[in-house]
């Protein structure tokens, strides 16, 4: 597993993947700094720049994942690991695990911002730590849709639109859809649902508390689409047409 | 030793490979023979746990792979029709990480990649990036991927595929000195090739064995029939027809200037060899050859292959 993590961090800095996702991201970073917290007011909280940066994470986030398990079927080196020793979850969890790596080393640049502001603005270490553990568990969840559907397809860019897309409709179903259920007569089933919307899980974060149902959801939720794409890839070599 | 018992693999109706037992040995090389679409691949997909049988079983030294990849995984070194390289690694890169992910021990890795790029010959090539290879090159870089850790069985799909003579004869030297204390299945197209490095035959035939024999049992004519040659001599082929171990003999166009080629039919259930040799001893006329009758190894091919195709129409 060791060695796919490596080389797929490897590879995010040979390709201008790796260096386009930090880039872009600490680029948006900074302007949502610059609108929500500097024009805004939001001072030092890194809870309001993040949940700003749910949705530009979604547009990147394919450049981390379109390319894991997508390209290894399109240049037939999926049969140098699927014939060697390792496990296919181990081969998913390396490929997984090098996606998170990348997310993590953007969240810790994130962590210039409130530096930047502390002069000006009291800066809360637990608020700052609170929020920046919850966008990495949620966007966890992100990049898993994404590592999911780089096992679906051969085509990076289709992987990389359907990775888009689901992203999108889960973002719009939370966002735009469930609240219309809240003000209807479905409010109880706005209720049930409320409780999956990733946003919602995220907002708890806010006041600086690590709340461990939501670390439990965001890690399942995860998992459990790593287990599908490991399904996914086992399946495909258990085929029966 | 590797061994495949009863391996079909079925995608819906199509049936890729049915019923296929096969085994390949220690110090042997398996040549694995059939037309496009046979199902060569799909076999050599099997043995290495790259697709699972829809049933079936692949064993080695009795280890199912089913039940212990991991442990039949480290054991097998394959080289797909297109080598699996990672085109953006050099050629060291790609195979430290092959040697990592095929549990090599650290401190024995660099060892076992230098071995291993000398063995193919393209030590010099280390430093250079996959991409940037020639067909040939690759190729022998996917061989020295598959021969990392000394695998005891290499299983090599069209090695010599796209490589000019030289490289091919190359390869092909690899291959005989490695199949020395490992086992070795090769599939090839080209029946030189086959007839040149394997000691044992598969022929495959719409996902069905139709045949699997030593080389030299496959491609003698079963009749016992000898072929002679020996310098022009008069009455030799009438004194060698009287020989009452003969049934009947039947000259061959000559292939040497001076001598005479023939053909002998033994008698049912006799062995001739030894009454023509008296013969010509005592006749004081050198047997320069005398071999059994072989059928080429491509007429073998066709008529194993066309015969499943007729009784498939039929």
């Amino acid at each position: 597993m060791t060695a796919v993590w490596k080389r797929e961090m490897g590879q995010y800095f040979k390709t201008p993947a790796g260096y386009l996702f930090l880039g872009i991201f600490t680029l948006l970073c900074g302007l949502m700094f610059a609108f929500y917290n500097i024009r805004g007011g939001a001072g030092a909280s890194v809870y309001v720049l993040l949940s700003g940066m749910r949705l530009p994470f979604m547009l990147i986030a394919p450049l981390l994942t379109m390319r894991l398990l997508a390209e290894e079927r399109r240049s037939h080196t999926d049969q140098l690991l699927l014939t060697s020793p390792l496990s296919v979850a181990q081969i998913v969890l390396g490929k997984a695990l090098a996606a998170y790596t990348m997310l993590l080393a953007a969240l810790v640049l994130t962590l210039f911002f409130p530096l930047l502001i502390s002069p000006y603005a009291s800066v809360s270490p637990g608020t700052t730590a609170a929020a920046e553990i919850g966008f990495f568990l949620m966007n966890l969840c992100t990049l898993s849709v994404g590592v999911l559907m780089s096992a679906l397809c051969v085509s990076q860019v289709s992987a990389g639109v359907l990775t888009l897309g689901v992203n999108m409709l889960m973002y719009l179903l939370e966002g735009y859809v469930l609240p219309q259920l809240g003000a209807s007569y479905l409010a109880g089933l706005y209720g049930v649902l409320k409780r999956f919307s990733l946003s919602a899980r995220y907002a708890t974060f806010q006041n600086g508390v690590v709340g461990l149902a939501e670390v439990v959801y965001f890690l399942s939720f995860s998992g459990f689409l790593l287990l599908l794409t490991g399904l996914c890839v086992s399946r495909r070599r258990w085929a029966k047409g | 030793m590797l061994t495949a018992t009863s391996l079909s693999k079925r995608y819906g109706a199509f049936c890729a490979l049915d019923g296929v037992s096969v085994r390949v040995d220690t110090g042997e090389i398996v040549g694995l023979l059939g037309r496009n679409g046979a199902g060569k691949s799909t076999l050599m997909n099997l043995l290495t746990g790259y697709i699972g049988p829809t049933e079936g079983e692949v064993r080695l030294d009795g280890v199912d792979i089913a039940e212990n990849p991991a442990w039949v995984k480290a054991r097998i070194g394959y080289l797909p029709e297109v080598p699996p390289l990672y085109a953006d690694m050099t050629v060291r890169e790609a195979l430290s990480f092959a040697a990592e992910i095929k549990r090599i021990p650290a401190p024995r890795r660099s060892g076992e990649i230098d071995a291993a790029l000398e063995r193919v010959e393209a030590a010099d090539h280390r430093k250079r990036l996959v991409r940037h290879l020639s067909k040939g090159y690759r190729q022998r870089v996917g061989l020295a991927q598959a021969l990392l850790g000394s695998p005891d069985v290499l299983i090599l799909d069209e090695p010599s595929a796209g490589l000019d003579p030289t490289q091919i004869a190359q390869m092909r030297e690899v291959i005989r000195t490695y199949a020395r204390g490992h086992a070795v299945m090769v599939s090839s197209h080209i029946l030189g090739e086959v007839e040149d490095l394997c000691n044992f035959l598969i022929v495959l035939d719409q996902g069905r064995v139709v045949k699997q024999d030593r080389l030299e049992r496959l491609t003698a004519d079963g009749s016992g029939a000898l072929l002679l040659r020996y310098p022009e001599s008069d009455g030799m082929a009438g004194a060698v027809a009287a020989l009452p171990q003969v049934k009947a003999v039947s000259p061959m166009p000559p292939k040497e200037p001076g001598c005479e080629d023939l053909c002998v039919e033994p008698a049912a259930g006799q062995d001739a060899r030894a009454a023509v040799f008296a013969l010509f001893s005592a006749r004081g006329v050198p047997l320069l050859m005398m071999k059994p009758v072989e059928t080429a190894l491509e007429d073998v091919f066709r008529e194993l292959t066309t015969r499943t195709e007729s009784g498939a129409q039929a």
